[in-house]
Formats: C-alpha cells, sequence, structure tokens
C-alpha cells in the first residue's frame, strides 16, 4: 500500500470511528435519561403508590394526586393540533411541488424554513394575548384558554415539521421521476397522485412521526394556552393540563412528595407516548 | 497621537465606571471580606429568589463563600436548622413554641409577603368580602351579577403548588378551603397579572409588591391591599417571613442574616414583591 492510500484509509476509519461515537453517545443519553426516570419512579412503584397516581383527581390538598387527566389532556390536545396540521402541511407540499407557480413556491418554503426557527415561547406568548381573548369573545364561553387554544397553537408549531418533512421527499420524488410521467402523457395531477405521492410516502410517514412527536412533547404553548386545570374537558374550550405543563407547575415543590413524584411518571408517560406511536407508526407503514 | 490618547482616555473611562459600579453596595458586602467557609440553607419557596440574589451576590464578591438553597417548605426548614443540617432554616409562618423550646432556635422576620385579590381593570366591582372570594373560589358564586357585576360568568385563576402567593392566599383566606378544578392555573405573578389584564370577567391573586395598573387589586373587607396596609396589619391576607438559626448565629450566618436584613437585602426583597421589614 502507498503512503496516500494509507493515509487516505487512515482517514476514513478515523471519521468512521468518530461517527461511531457520535451514534455511541446519543444513545447512552436516551438511555441515561430513562434510566434515571426509572430510578426515580422505582420506590413508588415498590410500594405501590403509583395507583394513587392512575386516578382521576388531582388535588394535593386533599392528598388526591391523580393525573389521568393530565393523559387525557395531552392526548386531546395533541391529537387536535396534528390532525389541523396534518393536512395543512401536506397541501402546501403539492402547492410547492407542482401545483403553484414555482417561484411562489419557493417562497413559500422559504417562508415554512423561517417558521421553523421562531422560538415557541413566541408564539404562547402572541396566542396568549391574542388569540386566547378572541375565542373567549367569539364563543362566550370560559377564559379562551383552553384545549382549543392550545391545539391551534401547536398546530402552527408542527406544521413546518410536518411540511418540511413532506416537502423534503416529494421535491426528491419530482426530481427523478416528473419529467418520465409527464413524458407518458400524464396530467400534472396525476402524476402528483399516482407517482409522485407514493415514492415520497417515507416523508408522509416521518412528517406524522415527528410531527405528532412535536405536539405532545411541547411544553411552553400548552402551559400558556390550555388553561392548567386538571380536569376532563367537557369541550374543546374548557382548559386542560397536559403532562408536560404538569411537568412544569409541579417541579417546584416539596421533594418529599407525591405530587413531587408524580412529575417522574408523567416524564416516562410521555416517553412511552412517543416511543408506542413511533413503533405503531413502522409497523403500520411496513 | 490623538486617536490613541482618546482610547486611554476612554478606557480610564470604563475602568473607572466598572469600579464605581462595582463599588456601589460594596460597603454592605466588606461584611465577607476574608470569610470562607459553606452555608446551607432550605425551608419555605418564598424566600428562594431572595435567598439566591443575595447568595450570588455574596459569592461573586467573594467565591471562597459557598452558600446552598434547598426548598422543602417551613416544615423541612425547622426540622433541618433544628437538628443541625443547616445553618438557616427559613418559615413562612412564626415558629411554634415548642419548636423554640425544642430546638432552641432564634427567628429573623425578614419581610412580609401579601397576597391581593385582582380583577380586571373594567371590572366594576372593587369591593369584597372574606366569604364572598371563598364563594368564588369554590365555586359557589359563578356569576358577576350575584356581586352586583354585569351578567357574565366568572373566570377563576389560580396558582401551582409550589406558589408562596397561593400558598398565603389558601391559608390566610380561604381558610384552605377547596378550589374549584376548573379553574386556570397560572404558573407565576406575571402570567397572572397577562391573564386577569386579558380577562374582563377574570378573577385571581397576586403577592403585592406585583400589584400595577394592568390589573385592578380589590379591597377586602374595606381594606386596600396596598404596601402600607400591610405593613401597618390593617390588611390580613400577609405572612411575615422568617429566617432562623440554632442559637445565636455566628461568623458567616450572622454575616447572612446581617445582609439580607440590610439595604441590600431590602433591594432584593421588594424586588421579589415583598415589603422588606427592619
Amino acid at each position: 500500500m502507498n503512503s496516500a492510500g494509507s493515509m487516505r484509509w487512515f482517514f476514513y476509519e478515523t471519521v468512521k470511528m468518530a461517527l461511531l461515537l457520535c451514534a455511541l453517545f446519543s444513545s447512552f443519553l436516551v438511555l441515561t435519561i430513562l434510566g434515571f426516570l426509572s430510578y426515580f419512579m422505582a420506590p413508588i412503584i415498590v410500594n405501590g403508590e403509583f395507583r394513587e397516581l392512575l386516578a382521576t383527581i388531582w388535588n394535593p390538598a386533599s392528598d388526591s394526586f391523580g393525573i389521568v387527566p393530565m393523559i387525557i389532556g395531552s392526548l386531546c390536545v395533541s391529537f387536535t393540533a396534528v390532525i389541523l396540521a396534518y393536512p395543512l402541511a401536506a397541501g402546501l407540499s403539492y402547492y410547492c411541488n407542482g401545483i403553484g407557480p414555482q417561484f411562489l413556491g419557493n417562497k413559500l418554503i422559504k417562508l415554512i424554513e423561517f417558521m421553523v426557527c421562531i422560538p415557541t415561547v413566541v408564539y404562547a406568548f402572541i396566542s396568549a394575548i391574542l388569540l386566547a381573548p378572541m375565542l373567549r369573545s367569539i364563543f362566550q364561553h370560559g377564559s379562551g384558554f383552553s384545549w382549543l387554544a392550545a391545539s391551534l397553537t401547536l398546530t402552527i408549531l408542527v406544521l413546518p415539521t410536518i411540511f418540511l418533512m413532506i416537502n423534503t421527499s416529494m421535491k426528491e420524488a419530482n426530481h427523478k421521476f416528473r419529467v418520465l410521467a409527464l413524458s407518458l402523457g400524464m396530467t400534472q395531477a396525476q402524476a402528483l397522485a399516482w407517482v409522485i405521492t407514493p415514492q415520497a410516502r417515507t416523508g408522509f410517514k416521518v412528517g406524522l412521526i415527528l410531527g405528532s412527536a412535536r405536539a405532545v412533547g411541547d411544553t411552553i404553548i400548552s402551559l400558556m394556552l390550555a388553561g392548567n386545570a386538571a380536569q376532563f374537558p367537557d369541550s374543546m374550550l374548557d382548559s386542560v393540563r397536559t403532562l408536560t405543563a404538569h411537568i412544569a407547575l409541579v417541579v417546584a415543590t416539596d421533594s418529599k412528595s407525591l405530587a413531587y413524584q408524580s412529575i417522574f411518571f408523567c416524564g416516562l408517560l410521555l416517553c412511552g407516548i412517543s416511543a408506542i406511536s413511533n413503533l405503531g407508526l413502522r409497523m403500520v407503514s411496513k | 497621537m490623538v486617536v490613541v490618547r482618546n482610547v486611554r482616555v476612554l478606557g480610564l473611562l470604563v475602568l473607572a465606571c466598572a469600579v464605581f459600579c462595582v463599588s456601589a453596595h460594596a460597603g454592605e458586602l466588606d461584611r465577607f471580606q476574608g470569610m470562607e467557609g459553606t452555608l446551607d440553607i432550605a425551608g419555605g419557596t418564598a424566600h428562594i429568589p431572595v435567598m439566591k440574589e443575595a447568595a450570588q451576590k455574596i459569592m461573586t464578591f467573594n467565591p471562597r463563600i459557598k452558600i446552598t438553597i434547598a426548598a422543602g417548605g417551613s416544615g423541612v426548614g425547622v426540622q433541618k436548622v433544628g437538628e443541625g443540617m443547616v445553618g438557616i432554616g427559613n418559615t413562612g409562618r412564626a415558629l411554634s413554641q415548642a419548636e423554640i423550646e425544642k430546638f432552641g432556635l432564634k427567628s429573623f422576620p425578614f419581610a412580609i409577603d401579601g397576597v391581593a385579590v385582582a380583577v380586571n381593570p373594567e371590572n366594576p366591582i372593587s369591593e369584597l368580602t372574606s366569604s364572598q372570594v371563598q364563594d368564588i373560589f369554590s365555586g359557589k358564586i359563578k356569576n358577576w351579577k350575584d356581586l352586583g357585576g354585569k351578567d357574565a360568568i366568572i373566570n377563576l385563576y389560580t396558582r401551582d403548588e409550589a406558589s408562596g402567593t397561593r400558598e398565603v392566599f389558601w391559608d390566610i383566606l380561604l381558610k384552605k378551603g377547596q378550589v374549584d378544578k376548573s379553574a386556570n392555573v397560572v404558573a407565576s405573578n406575571g402570567a397572572m397579572k397577562l391573564a386577569l389584564s386579558k380577562d374582563p370577567n377574570g378573577i385571581g391573586y397576586v403577592g403585592i409588591g406585583h400589584v400595577d395598573k394592568t390589573i385592578k387589586a380589590v379591597k377586602l373587607e374595606g381594606t386596600i391591599p396596598s404596601q402600607q396596609n400591610a405593613a401597618e396589619g390593617s390588611y390580613k391576607v400577609t405572612r411575615k417571613l422568617y429566617m432562623n438559626t440554632k442559637g445565636e448565629p455566628e461568623g458567616l450566618t450572622k454575616a447572612f442574616v446581617e445582609y439580607v436584613k440590610g439595604p441590600d437585602g431590602a433591594v432584593f426583597i421588594e424586588k421579589s414583591g415583598y415589603i422588606p421589614l427592619k
């Protein structure tokens, strides 16, 4: 082996090693977090106190520590947001990849890419001073801080995430197959529906996974907009509390109380929800 | 050369400013000169912002001092200082005779934490009785018209479990009564003000130090919830914040207590929304 060749080999192996270390370190971090959550949860699982957490009433003043309302709250708020954001993101992707004029499409993509950079607290704050009072005066019900307010704001948050995933893979498919499809006599719409969409299905899938994960995991939007009442909502205009907001609200309490212990359970549940939805989607789409 | 000289003059000016700023309160911090060691503090949550600010200033002034601050509530504060596990145990209530005798504790009240019931400035209601407030928060009174206001559902706002403001309000004004579970929960005095300033039908409560023109603090039993009335004792929804030590404090502990009760401490106390006690 000549010296240039061995240099190249050495360089290649070093980079490979460095990348492997990065991957190992990231997995290690995730596992450590799960490990810590389980470690903190262990005492209340062993002595059976976690059964008190799986109740429907949260009222520490009367020793009720049920977090089921928060689980329902999280699911309601994030599910609604994804339901609203997904068709919007998909529609926008179609518009930017063939349906609409190209120059406008490119501008839209730039705009949505910019939306990713806006800190969530900005969305939350603007919604708190504009959207919540607006909902209150339109519907004349409650304070405006509600399931609906949080979901609408989350929609804006997850829309770019979903869009960018779909758009990227649609662009790639377009690049590969659009000319071919059109030259076979397909119309623009037919090409999108029968060729591009199936080719871009990974993007549609990943968009759903990442979008849902972001919606479930976001804290500041639900904390500032959902109202945080630990109750089961009767309507979308009722105040709800999500698991993430619950952690933020309870984290500063007395570290000996069951209220404090409950937040580790919430953390574990949040990890669980992400893991299950992730795995579920993978299984369904195989 | 002129330019160089100007730069030098500018540099000197900057240096002078820096020295001046640092020395503005140095007199108060001087008592920590040459000290060394660790001071552990535990107890009440309401005290924490004041303790933190003081500790930060002290540790910046003299890096050889280390101060740790833990929460845990008043009960934990008494327990830990009594057993000698921490130097200062904070409580949001006066110590009982039994606690003083059992552990030989000494109390240093340093601030008054008062809580005002507040509504939107547009709300015509400007006076409530304690029992009305209790009925509003328990959900018994649901409409402003039952209180002489307009016909609109009352929107309740309360604070998170860890809030010292909530503790005072709930202990003293609600007498540990139930808060309706549909009440919105906000995470800070600032968030409470924001919510109330935007909600014409809302009612909530804030630390007296946080009252400004964006919200309206209602008179309670005819008394205005002002700093002055709280200090004089005519406004009742207040408590004192105490630092407690085991026996007469010495050394670093003594210096810390004096610092918090001094002019620097008063600034931190006001910044945290409380009223300094002399």
